[in-house]
């Protein structure tokens, strides 16, 4: 591994971004408004019931976090894909392994900054963020290797399949949120379902969330089980990251979506 | 070492529908120095080929050596590659690219050798343009520039004057012919303009539905299909029918066409016109070109 080549990709994504004004507008303008909707929210809810307002407030949070570490990392794989630039990074001695960590560096980088601005916004708004800050980052860290070890997934499933899988780094998180139980207890899913639940890498992060909007402690052993189930996927996702290349590169999808 | 060993390549392509045999067992080397072209018909295999040596496909069967070595990020690193259409990222400008370029191919003095080739390739005026508003000549010196960023060994070539105006298209042979004999740059070159082969290549290979069909120096690759070829010469009068007859002339007035099978024949030919008393006014030479030779082999085949 190249260090070289990691902060080489970093440094283009950099500035493909500083190049492209809407992409910054896209990072901040969909977490912010939606912290800002859910805030007021908090704010009109306080007449009926505090609790409701907050647990959407923070789940909120969380889950514009997810979304930002795990999409960002595939928007930008994606725009090397539509602009067929990857060929040329790809070929130039940058291996599939260097490409990948550069992304979820810059999608990470993203997704702190912004996460850091959208808790400060709902703590003005009322929510005990900052006040458990430890607890509120060691969450934020395990629902980070979750998204990654999504963005992972992605990333490879789309090399294997090509460029119109593209919706799988807009549309896979919501599925795996869906199952995480963002703003209900597990309980609320019909049994069948509930192992779901108990696999899914968010479903620990939402129920500390939860935890933290009504004041009650967070579970070591929720937090516990959170972390090696995100852990665990984010192991597995890069044996699969590398047998999708590989099987690209067999297949020829790779050459036809680098051309 | 040969910068190129290609040895017993098969690829195949299989779908649920159909099997498309790509590649069938391919061998070529390309020498040290050399300008190696690949030619044939779309769906040759051609690219394929290229694609195992950028390690974007894998063979099924056989090996390819670059700079002697099995491809790798590493030797990747020493060659470069630059092709007709080439893209990079739209909103980038030739700035960002060859300074994300330097840095991946870690060019010492960066800036210095970025000017050198913003010279050489006279593109100063499009540094600050993003890379979406550019023609197809001008996204091709943007490419050349950052494909002899790192002063390659190898440079692999395909298509890369797809679609130029020919004045642009003939600089970029000039400077394909400049890189090989200036710094002694071994490049491989796939072209469907035949003139642009026959111009550039030492050495070529017609590759025709996955195979190698031939292999050699242009001539002898064409003297290989094409054993004669015509002369039309217009004389100061008709030539009598013994001299024809002696000769093997076909004579229209005083035009005669004769075939010819080597460069002796023609001196031979010469001489005897001139000691018969005969002048020549005009002299024409049909010889076979490569695309006489393409469009022959693919009849053939």
């Amino acid at each position: 591994m190249k260090l070289n080549n990691i902060i080489a990709v970093i440094q283009n994504d950099a500035r493909v971004i500083k190049r492209v004004k809407w992409r910054l507008l896209e990072i901040t303008y969909f977490p912010l408004t939606t912290i800002l909707i859910w805030g007021l929210f908090l704010l009109y809810s306080k007449q009926f019931a505090v609790e409701a307002g907050l647990i959407v407030l923070i789940v909120n949070l969380f889950w514009s976090f997810c979304q930002l570490a795990q999409q960002q990392a595939n928007i930008l794989i994606m725009e090397d894909l539509w602009s067929l630039s990857i060929k040329h990074v790809l070929v130039s001695g940058v291996s599939e392994f260097e490409y990948l960590i550069a992304k979820l560096a810059t999608s990470t980088s993203a997704a702190i900054i912004i996460g850091t601005l959208l808790m400060i916004v709902a703590n003005a708004f009322g929510a005990p963020l900052l006040a458990s800050f430890k607890i509120v980052a060691l969450i934020a860290g395990i629902a980070l290797l979750g998204s990654l070890a999504l963005a992972i997934g992605i990333a490879g499933t789309v090399m294997v399949f090509g460029r119109e899988y593209g919706f799988l780094s807009w549309s896979m998180l919501q599925l795996f949120i869906f199952f995480s139980a963002p703003f209900y207890s597990p309980s609320i899913f019909p049994s069948f379902i509930r192992w779901i639940t108990e696999i899914m890498p968010f479903t620990g992060v939402f129920e500390s969330a939860r935890a933290i909007a009504t004041s009650a402690p967070v579970s070591g052993s929720v937090l516990w089980h959170a972390l090696i189930v995100t852990s665990t996927y984010f192991i597995l996702a890069w044996p699969y990251y590398y047998f999708c290349f590989r099987r690209a590169r067999r297949t020829g999808m790779l050459a036809r979506i680098a051309h | 070492m040969n910068p190129i060993s290609v040895k017993n390549i098969s690829k195949t392509f299989k779908s649920k529908k159909t099997e498309i045999k790509a590649l069938q067992n391919v061998s070529f080397e390309v020498k040290k120095g050399e300008i190696f072209g690949l030619l044939g018909p779309n769906g040759a295999g051609k690219s394929t080929l290229i694609n195992i040596m950028l390690t974007l496909l894998l063979p099924d069967e056989g090996s390819v050596e670059i700079l002697g070595e099995k491809p790798s990020p590493d030797v990747l690193s020493r060659i470069n590659v630059v092709a007709g259409g080439s893209e990079f990222h739209w909103a980038l400008t030739p700035n960002d690219i060859l300074a994300f370029y330097s840095k991946v191919y870690q060019i010492p003095n960066p800036k210095e050798r970025i000017q050198e080739l913003v010279d050489l390739l006279k593109i100063q005026h499009l540094m600050d343009r993003k890379f979406s508003t550019f023609s197809t000549g001008e996204r091709l010196r943007v490419a050349f520039a950052k494909a002899l960023l790192n002063k390659p060994e190898l440079l692999l070539m395909d298509e890369p004057t797809l679609g130029l105006d020919p004045d642009v298209a003939r600089q970029v042979r000039n400077e394909v012919q400049r890189l090989n004999k200036e710094a002694g740059m071994t490049i491989l070159l796939t072209s469907h303009y035949m003139h642009e082969v026959e111009q550039l290549c030492n050495r070529i290979a017609f590759i025709f539905k996955g195979k190698i069909v031939d292999i050699g120096d242009v001539k002898s690759v064409k003297l290989k299909h094409f054993g004669s070829y015509d002369i039309i010469l217009h004389l100061n009068k008709k030539p009598s029918a013994a001299f024809a007859k002696q000769h093997n002339l076909s004579v229209k007035e005083k035009k005669v066409r004769a075939t010819l099978t080597s460069e002796e024949a023609l001196g031979d030919l010469l001489s005897s016109i001139h000691e018969a008393g005969y002048a020549i006014r005009d002299i024409a030479m049909k010889k076979p070109t490569l695309e006489d030779y393409f469009i022959k082999v693919l009849g053939e085949q």
